[in-house]
C-alpha cells in the first residue's frame, strides 16, 4: 500500500467535516443562547435595579414628601455605592430635583424610574426617583455569560472530536486498510475472492457483495471468451466461404463506396473492363453506361432494399457479350452486401433452347409456334401504324406424289431445296416459317401490294425447272401462294387473316396450280 | 354533678367578665377634633393638611407662617388614635419617621406636652398652634377661645 496523503485520508477528512459540524451546531447553539441570555441578563439587570429601588423606597418617599435634600442626598450616594447603577437622581412632586449624582467615565444606557407616593396618602405622589444603569457593568455581565457559554462546549468539541479520531485511526482505518489490501493482492484471472471473517460486520457485508461481483464478472468474461472463440471460427469458415467463392463478394457503404471485396469479384469485374478496388463505388463499377441502373442501385443503396438484378455487358467477343446477375442485400444501417455472379453461360443456353423450341429442324426455318410469335408480333405493330404486314401462304404442288415415289429422304432434300429457294427471295428481316409437310408461311414487312406481287412471282417462278437432287434424279414441283395486304394502321385478325390466305391459296389450286393470288385485307371478300 | 355546677358557674362568671370588656370600647371610641387659636385665619383644613401640618411638610397655617403641632405625651390611647386613624401608623412608626429625620432633615416633629391644661394654654396663646383633643377635653360653649379646624371619626 502506498501511504496516503494527510488531506485524502478519510480520517482527517471525517474529522474536518465532523468539527465543522460540531463548530456550526454549536455556533448556532450560542447564538440562540446568548440572544435568549442577553434578554434574561437585562431582565436580570432591570429586576435587581427595581429591587435597589423598592429598598431605598421608603425612605426616598419621605424625602420626596418633606423636599428633604439631605435625606434625598444620603438616599442617592447609597443607590450610587451599587456598581450596577451610574446615576441616580431624586425630584420632587414638581419635577425639581432634589438631588442626583453620578459616577465618572460612565456610559449611561438602560434608566429605571419609580414614582413615589406619599407615606401617608397612597393617592398623591410626591416625586420621582431615577436610576441610570452602568452599560460596562451590563457588558461585562453579558461577556461573562458568554464565556461560560463557549468554554463547556469548545471543550467538548474537541474532546469528542478527539475520541472520534481515535475511534477512526485505532478501529475503522486498520480495518480498511486490510481490505485494501486484501482487494489489491487479489489474481482475479483465476477468480479469487476476498477470505470472509465469521464476525458479520459491514465490512464483511461489503467482501461479500465484492466476492459476488468477482464471481459474476468472473463468469461473464468466461462466457464472453469462450464466444469470442467461437465466433473466430465462424468468421474463419465465413472467411473461408468468401475468398474461394466463384461469386463475387462485395461490402460496400450506402454510397457504394466499396469496402471490401473477394477475388472472384475482382476477377468478374475485369471480365467486364472494370477495375474492382477498394473505395471504388459500386454503381460506377457495375453501371458506367447505363443511367436507369444506376439509379436502381443507388435508391437500392438508400433504402436499404434488397435488389436481384440481370444486366448484359456486351464486349468484342465472339460470343457478344456478358450476363452478370447482381444481388443487393442490406447488412445493417451503414453497409450493403453485393454478391455478383457471371450467368453467361447460363443465358446461352436458355436463349439457345428459345431458338430451338422455334424452329423448324429440317430446314432452320422457323416452325408454327415460331411463326405465331412472329406474326402476331407483326400484327400489332401493323395495328400500331408501324408498317404494313404482307401474309403469303405457300403450298408445294406435287410434292406428296415426290414423297409417294420417291421416299421421305428425297421428300426431305427437296423440302431444303425450297427452303434456300424462299430465304434467296426474302429480305433478312421478313420472316419465313414451315408450318406443316409442305407448307410454308413468309411475312413481310413494308411492302405494298405491287412489291409482294413481285415477291410472290419470284417464287412462283423459282419453281418452274425442276429440281436436280443428284446426277440422275430431279423432280418438278411447283408452289400456290395465297397473299394478303394487310395495310399500315389496320388491325388484322390472326384468324380471319389466315383463313383470307388460305382461301386465296386454295383457289389457285383449283385453277390451274403454279400461281399466286393477291388480296387486300382492308377490301372485304 | 356538684362538680359540673360549679364548673359551669365559673363559666357563667367569666362570660360576663366579657361582656363588660366589650361594653368598655365604645367609650374609647370619641371623635378627636383638631383645635387651633380662634383668632387664626383659618376655618377650615382638610385630611391632607392636617397630615402635611403634623408630619413636618407644611410650615404654614393660614396667613401663620410658623406652624407649631403639638402631641400630647400623657394620653398615649387618644394619641396612638389620632395617629391610626390620620395616617394609618402606629405610635411606634411614627417614632421611627421622627427618628430618621433627627440629623437630616428640616423637619421637626410635634412638640410634647405634658397635658390637655397645658395644650389648651399654649393653644391660646399662640397663633400657630395646632393640636388634638379628645371630645371629653373640647368643650365648644366652655372654650370659645379655641375653633376645630378638623374632625377625625373613626372610618
Amino acid at each position: 500500500m502506498h501511504s496516503l496523503k494527510l488531506r485524502n485520508s478519510l480520517v482527517f477528512q471525517a474529522l474536518v467535516v465532523f468539527i465543522l459540524f460540531v463548530v456550526c451546531i454549536g455556533a448556532i447553539n450560542i447564538a440562540l443562547n446568548y440572544s435568549i441570555g442577553k434578554e434574561s441578563i437585562r431582565l436580570n439587570t432591570l429586576s435587581s435595579a427595581n429591587g435597589l429601588l423598592n429598598t431605598v423606597e421608603p425612605s426616598a418617599q419621605v424625602a420626596a414628601f418633606l423636599n428633604d435634600k439631605n435625606l434625598a442626598k444620603e438616599i442617592v450616594r447609597g443607590l450610587l455605592s451599587n456598581d450596577l447603577v451610574a446615576k441616580a437622581t431624586l425630584l420632587d412632586s414638581s419635577n425639581n430635583e432634589l438631588s442626583s449624582d453620578h459616577k465618572e467615565i460612565q456610559t449611561f444606557n438602560v434608566a429605571v424610574n419609580k414614582e413615589l407616593y406619599s407615606p401617608f396618602d397612597t393617592g398623591e405622589v410626591v416625586g420621582v426617583i431615577k436610576v441610570e444603569l452602568n452599560q460596562a457593568v451590563i457588558s461585562r455581565l453579558n461577556r461573562s455569560y458568554l464565556f461560560n457559554l463557549l468554554m463547556p462546549l469548545a471543550l467538548q468539541t474537541l474532546a469528542v472530536s478527539l475520541i472520534i479520531a481515535l475511534f477512526i485511526w485505532q478501529y475503522i482505518k486498520p480495518k480498511v486498510e486490510a481490505f485494501l489490501e486484501d482487494i489489491n493482492n487479489l489474481d482475479l484471472e483465476k477468480g479469487e475472492v476476498l477470505p470472509l471473517t465469521t464476525k458479520k460486520s459491514e465490512v464483511d457485508a461489503l467482501r461479500g457483495y465484492i466476492n459476488h461481483l468477482i464471481e459474476r464478472m468472473y463468469n461473464l468474461v468466461k462466457t464472453e471468451r469462450l464466444l469470442r472463440n467461437k465466433s473466430e471460427i465462424q468468421q474463419r469458415k465465413f472467411q473461408a466461404i468468401y475468398d474461394n467463392a466463384r461469386s463475387g463478394i462485395a461490402l460496400s457503404d450506402r454510397d457504394g463506396k466499396i469496402l471490401s471485396l473477394n477475388n472472384a469479384c475482382t476477377f468478374i469485374c475485369q471480365s467486364i473492363n472494370s477495375e474492382a478496388d477498394t473505395g471504388t463505388n459500386l454503381i460506377n463499377l457495375l453501371a458506367a453506361n447505363d443511367y436507369e441502373v444506376q439509379t436502381e442501385l443507388s435508391v437500392c443503396l438508400k433504402d436499404s432494399t434488397r435488389l436481384h438484378l440481370e444486366i448484359f455487358y456486351p464486349n468484342n467477343a465472339p460470343d457478344g457479350g456478358i450476363w452478370l446477375q447482381i444481388s443487393l442485400t442490406p447488412v445493417d444501417d451503414t453497409s450493403v452486401m453485393a454478391i455478383i455472379n457471371d450467368i453467361t453461360a447460363l443465358k446461352k443456353e436458355s436463349l439457345e433452347a428459345k431458338l430451338q423450341a422455334r424452329t423448324d429442324p429440317l430446314t432452320q426455318l422457323g416452325n408454327r409456334l415460331g411463326f405465331d410469335q412472329e406474326f402476331k408480333k407483326r400484327i400489332n405493330k401493323t395495328a400500331q401504324g408501324l408498317q404494313s404486314l404482307t401474309l403469303m401462304t405457300i403450298d408445294l404442288d406435287q410434292f406428296k406424289q415426290v414423297n409417294d415415289r420417291l421416299g421421305h429422304d428425297v421428300g426431305d432434300q427437296v423440302l431444303l431445296y425450297v427452303a434456300n429457294q424462299l430465304q434467296e427471295v426474302i429480305r433478312q428481316n421478313d420472316y419465313c416459317a414451315r408450318i406443316g409437310g409442305d407448307e410454308f408461311n413468309i411475312l413481310l414487312d413494308n411492302m405494298d401490294q405491287t412489291q409482294s406481287a413481285v415477291i410472290a412471282r419470284r417464287i412462283v417462278d423459282s419453281f418452274k425447272f425442276p429440281i436436280h437432287l443428284t446426277e440422275q434424279t430431279h423432280v418438278c414441283i411447283g408452289a400456290s401462294i395465297g397473299v394478303v395486304f394487310v395495310p399500315q394502321g389496320v388491325q388484322a385478325q390472326k384468324e380471319s387473316l389466315l383463313k383470307r390466305a388460305d382461301r386465296t391459296m386454295y383457289k389457285i389450286k383449283h385453277n390451274g396450280k403454279n400461281n399466286f393470288a393477291i388480296v387486300d385485307y382492308s377490301v372485304s371478300a | 354533678m356538684h362538680a359540673m355546677i360549679r364548673k359551669m358557674r365559673q363559666w357563667n362568671r367569666s362570660l360576663w367578665l366579657g361582656f363588660a370588656l366589650v361594653l368598655c370600647v365604645p367609650v374609647n371610641a370619641e371623635e378627636i377634633f383638631v383645635v387651633v387659636n380662634a383668632n387664626t385665619s383659618v376655618d377650615k383644613l382638610n385630611r391632607s393638611q392636617v397630615i402635611n401640618i403634623f408630619m413636618g411638610r407644611s410650615h404654614f397655617l393660614g396667613e401663620e407662617s410658623n406652624v407649631i403641632p403639638l402631641d400630647i405625651r400623657s394620653d398615649k390611647q387618644t394619641k396612638a388614635l389620632f395617629y391610626e386613624q390620620l395616617i394609618k401608623r402606629s405610635l411606634s412608626e411614627v417614632q421611627s419617621y421622627w427618628a430618621r429625620l433627627m440629623f437630616s432633615g428640616d423637619a421637626t416633629p410635634p412638640k410634647q406636652i405634658t397635658s390637655y391644661t397645658e395644650i389648651r394654654k399654649m393653644l391660646r396663646d399662640y397663633k400657630g398652634a395646632i393640636a388634638y383633643l379628645p371630645a371629653s377635653e373640647f368643650q365648644p360653649d366652655l372654650h370659645d377661645d379655641l375653633k376645630v379646624v378638623y374632625v377625625l371619626k373613626e372610618p
